[in-house]
């Protein structure tokens, strides 16, 4: 099956100040409520960024988890619908640029490996760019406490320092998606194909 | 080709998805800003990536020549 084949049925729910919101149903080993936004990070050269976590809701609180780490068993169905979502939102904003990276050590590695193993399929449709920034992003180790098969466990997160980035970044160099060099890249960047 | 094939893809989602979603409730008002909130959040830490004119230059020159 082509990995975009493997995406989940995905609701695209408006846009709300800006912000294009999608929800999917991750069905793994549990069902879980995901939500895909994207938002602008600058109007003038059409950034906008990507973001999808679990939406939680807690007693009286809801909010979008992206940093939770449960292991649903199903990393290419999730990244499969992100990525049709980016493609939908592509249908409507054909010239602008969806900037992507993962908020953990983990996750950051899994997703261009991800993106690398299917470079192919995704090459046919986007431009992918890696990009590297001045910036070394700091990585904090979190406990975490995670539920399998019923048991709690405790588990070391490596988290990515991102409020230094609030305070200071500078890109030192966009290339050509490169799979060979995908350890350089703090985030990747996805447009369009010119011709589509 | 590519074109036929994207529209394509995305027509059979679309419609798997109309499926799925039929009849399901839809997004409260508190979820839609919870989504709001995280996007914002998100896309906030690159914000200063585009703090002046020379680095909007810069880099839109740098995106240009990856492509």
């Amino acid at each position: 099956m082509d990995f975009l084949d493997k995406a989940y049925s995905y609701n695209f729910e408006g846009i709300r100040n800006e912000v294009y919101q999608f929800r999917f149903i991750s069905t793994g080993l549990q069902e879980i409520t995901k939500i895909v936004s994207i938002s602008p990070i600058n109007k003038n050269l059409n950034w906008y960024s990507v973001g999808f976590g679990n939406l939680e809701k807690n007693e009286n609180t809801i909010s979008v988890n992206d940093l939770a780490e449960i292991n649903n068993n199903d990393y290419d169905e999730v990244l499969a619908t992100v990525f049709m979502c980016i493609l939908h939102f592509f249908i409507s904003n054909p010239d602008y640029t969806i900037l992507f990276f993962g908020n953990t050590l983990h996750k950051h590695r899994l997703y261009k490996q991800k993106i690398s193993s299917n470079l192919i399929i995704l090459n046919q449709y986007l431009e992918i760019s890696g990009g590297i920034t001045e910036e070394q992003v700091t990585i904090i180790e979190k406990s975490q406490t995670i539920t399998r098969k019923g048991k709690q466990h405790q588990r070391i997160i490596r988290e990515k320092d991102l409020t230094a980035l609030s305070n200071s970044i500078e890109i030192k160099r966009i290339e050509k998606y490169n799979a060979a060099k995908t350890a350089d890249y703090q985030f990747v960047l996805f447009k369009l194909k010119k011709e589509l | 080709m590519e074109a036929t094939q994207l529209r394509d893809l995305l027509e059979k989602q679309i419609e798997k998805s109309t499926n799925f979603w039929a009849g399901r409730p839809k997004m409260t008002i508190q979820e839609l800003e919870a989504v709001e909130k995280f996007a914002k959040q998100k896309s906030k830490l690159f914000e200063k990536v585009f703090d002046s004119p020379e680095k909007i230059d810069k880099i839109s020159k740098m995106q240009n020549s990856a492509l």
